[in-house]
């Protein structure tokens, strides 16, 4: 990593905040009183809304943005969510711990409040809970076992938008069967090709291999950059529809061949067939042959009428605390998240457990040190800059939400929503673990010792 | 990096005499995990690198009469896995083992882990090896200082010692030969490394137109307890917060002449000689050993942000000299 590349990238905003939370003894949430601040370097900073999720009934929150010479600010996944979660679902633990009572039936005594996904966040935290075998070991707030290593597990939960935005997809069919998809798309690492060419695929009746995409290149239609957990509910719409009218265009060709109406046909198994009888038929290329020596060529845009936007997820984490050192190892985390439909279950599922271990990274290591004396970013490399290695990362289980309630809402976008919680259910772990707050991220082992008062 | 000239001589005296009377003259080059990272950063700027890695005389772990000699460049891995090292100094082994990546212990020598420069954030920013600012003034006492030290530390130099191996070697008596354009001399490694009073002075004893070329384990260790004990955030690829070496003879169970040197909490390798006074003639107990941790610290003066290392190099004495009593517990 050269050093230019952190020092000009740009930073996350920072967000801390003084919370008052108060609830009834059964754990309703009453009221809300925060005074928050944060920076987004000499720019002005939006105010951040507080509480996270939360509609609490009596609510008062001010926000001061605070203009400083470090640097530019830049959006880092889900822009804002998991500092507003952090500081939402920490005091929130607080309150759980001083009724006391287990935070995960107290998120379920304000369901009324948690906004448009509860129905999804009591399914998620039951199975979350299975998964992480929580009601065993939970334990009210300080690990009491002997010994300086404690244990303690985590809760927290989170929304996200998604949707999509503008997307032009080009599907090309040919004479000698093969299928071109160009969008002037891109795939971050993340599966947007896979995704891309399995809509196509499924739509056209074909398998992966027979369709080529084309993304990367901006003489493609344009379709919209990746930002906003927007790019699958884009791009596969875009796709759905574009290649819906190509397969409409091939129907048209050889329903005079079969003697069956367009309408009646359909493309399956790499065949053109009358619906309900595979006798009237053709192979995909014999059927595409009777384009003779023109191609079908559709173009298309996305329509939100067949994706959707806003998804929940719950995450839990169980650590073991030094307390004599301070380290924090990382046990296990579970992650439950929905996405509306699954369209390729491995890239859905890696993009979770790389939300997790970048949370993993923010909440433990991950801190840019600038110099109050000289304005100098002192860590702008891999040796200071620290990133969790494969030990440090533990267990983590993903569980995606399919079936009915989840396939019909069509795709949602997934890159962000898994990077919210994280950092609250590791401090809720730690805290379960050590009886403290440790009030702040990342917890280094300075900051652990300090709320324990043994530094 | 700027350019330099580059020499790969076969001869320990021929290196030698390739060196200059100044630091900016030449750069010894070994494994390279450390001078590749200085001269990209220009922080070295040398005229000249000396590769020495063709010198055969610098090479092998050998046992003799007078102990075990491991020459400048065995690697940190080689070190960790030679047999004689691991049945008499476990502690060595652990230290060893603590050294960031399979890939760092691999390239790494022994020499280098010892010579290499300190991590002091501002030092590798440019602002040299004391931090100071135009006017002479040091940047750490009000800087980020979480990583500085808490011992030793009465200026002008606040960084810390970032050698894994040296504590352990100190503990186990150690000594360091030197060989310069005279020949070669031999000094404790306890007095190889120096707290440097100005922006002119190192912080080891070599003089620039000298290369470290051996370290003497004196047969006399052997029968030692001794052990590591490392506090690191992360489990790889990471600098220890604080280290305890401890190395002493067990009496039936009775601590005779123990030594207790502690990493990466002061300018140079600490040696704890208020805990090894404590220690001595007594029994190894849960309870003493906290008291021990207690007295090595004693004298700590945290900077800003540092408070927590104080508490972390007790911990480390208290957790090595347990393990030394209890090797594998």
């Amino acid at each position: 990593m050269r050093n230019p590349s952190p020092r000009e990238a740009g930073s996350r905003p920072t967000l801390y905040a003084r919370v008052k939370i108060a609830g009834k003894k059964d754990g309703t949430l009453t009221a809300w009183q925060s005074d928050a601040w944060g920076t987004s370097g000499p720019q002005a900073q939006s105010p951040l809304n507080l509480p996270y999720l939360f509609r609490v009934p009596n609510r008062l929150a001010n926000f001061t943005a605070v203009l400083t010479n470090t640097g530019p600010t830049r959006a880092w996944r889900a822009p804002n969510a998991p500092q507003q979660c952090y500081v939402t679902m920490c005091p929130f633990d607080d309150l759980a711990a001083k009724v006391p009572m287990d935070p995960v039936e107290m998120y379920r005594k304000n369901f009324p409040i948690l906004g448009a996904r509860v129905k999804e966040y009591a399914e998620q935290l039951t199975i979350a809970s299975e998964l992480m075998d929580w009601k065993s070991k939970w334990h009210p707030r300080g690990d009491t076992r002997p010994g300086p290593i404690k244990r303690g597990v985590g809760v927290a939960l989170h929304t996200w938008g998604g949707g999509g935005r503008s997307s032009t997809c080009q599907v090309r069919i040919n004479p000698d069967g093969s299928v071109e998809v160009s969008l002037g798309s891109q795939d971050l690492g993340t599966g947007n090709r896979t995704v891309i060419g399995i809509v196509a695929a499924e739509t056209l009746g074909l398998p992966l291999e027979m369709v080529h995409v084309n993304i990367g290149d901006s003489r493609y239609p344009p379709s919209g950059s990746s930002g906003g957990s927007t790019t699958v509910g884009s791009v596969s719409s875009s796709t759905r529809i574009t290649a819906t009218d190509a397969l409409n265009q091939l129907f048209a060709k050889v329903a005079p061949v079969l003697g069956v109406a367009a309408d009646r046909l359909e493309a399956t198994d790499s065949r053109i067939q009358a619906i309900n009888d595979s006798s009237k038929g053709l192979d995909w290329k014999q059927a595409c042959a009777k384009l003779g020596g023109t191609s079908i060529i559709a173009t298309n845009q996305m329509s939100r009428d067949i994706i959707s936007a806003g998804v929940g997820g719950v995450q839990m984490a169980e650590v073991s605390v030094d307390v004599d050192t301070g380290v924090i190892r990382v046990d296990k985390m579970v992650a439950v998240q929905d996405c509306g439909l699954v369209i390729n279950m491995t890239t859905a599922e890696s993009q979770v457990y790389g939300a997790l271990i970048f949370g993993i990274n923010y909440s433990l290591y991950e801190e840019k040190i600038m110099d109050q004396q000289t304005g100098r970013h002192l860590n702008p490399n891999m040796e200071f800059y620290k990133l969790a290695g494969m030990n440090d990362i533990g267990e983590l289980v993903v569980h995606m939400m399919t079936g009915p309630g989840y396939d019909e809402r069509g795709p949602i976008g997934l890159g962000e929503p898994p990077t919210v919680s994280p950092g609250p259910a590791l401090s809720n772990a730690v805290a379960n673990a050590i009886g403290v707050r440790v009030p702040e991220l990342p917890m280094t082992p300075d900051r652990v010792l300090a709320a324990l008062g043994k530094a | 990096m700027e350019n330099f000239e580059y020499a790969h001589p076969a001869k320990l005296k021929d290196a030698v005499g390739m060196l200059g009377v100044n630091w900016s003259d030449a750069a010894v080059l070994a494994g390279g995990t450390d001078l590749l990272s200085l001269m990209k950063d220009y922080v070295e700027k040398p005229k000249r690198v000396v590769n020495v890695k063709g010198i055969g005389e610098l090479e092998g772990i050998h046992t003799g009469k007078q102990g075990i000699t491991i020459g400048a460049l065995v690697s940190v891995e080689e070190l960790r896995t030679n047999s004689s090292i691991a049945k008499d100094f476990p502690s060595l082994v652990q230290a060893a083992a603590g050294i960031a990546s399979a890939q760092i212990r691999t390239m790494g020598t022994v020499a280098g882990d010892l010579c290499q420069r300190p991590r002091c954030w501002y030092f590798r920013n440019g602002f040299g090896l004391l931090a100071q600012d135009a006017d002479g003034k040091s940047l750490v006492p009000g800087g980020e200082n979480k990583y500085h030290a808490i011992l030793g530390n009465d200026g002008p130099a606040y960084f810390v010692s970032p050698s894994s191996l040296a504590p352990a070697l100190i503990a186990l008596g150690a000594s360091a030969t030197i060989t310069g354009p005279g020949g070669s001399r031999e000094i404790p490694l306890a007095n190889f490394f120096l707290i440097p009073g100005s922006a002119s002075e190192r912080e080891h004893a070599l003089k620039p137109n000298e290369i470290l070329t051996r370290i003497t384990i004196p047969a006399a260790s052997q029968g030692l307890s001794n052990a590591t004990y490392e506090v690191r955030q992360r489990q790889i690829l990471d600098w220890p917060l604080a280290t305890a070496s401890v190395a002493f003879r067990l009496d039936g169970s009775t601590i005779r002449s123990a030594r207790i040197v502690l990493g990466h909490v002061a300018p140079i390798p600490w040696s704890a000689t208020a805990a090894e006074t404590l220690i001595a003639g007594h029994s190894l107990s849960e309870d003493l050993s906290e008291q021990v941790g207690e007295a090595a610290v004693l004298g700590a003066r945290p900077l800003s942000q540092n408070k927590y290392k104080v508490q972390l190099a007790r911990v480390a004495v208290k957790r090595a000299l347990l393990a030394a009593r209890n090797p594998g517990a």
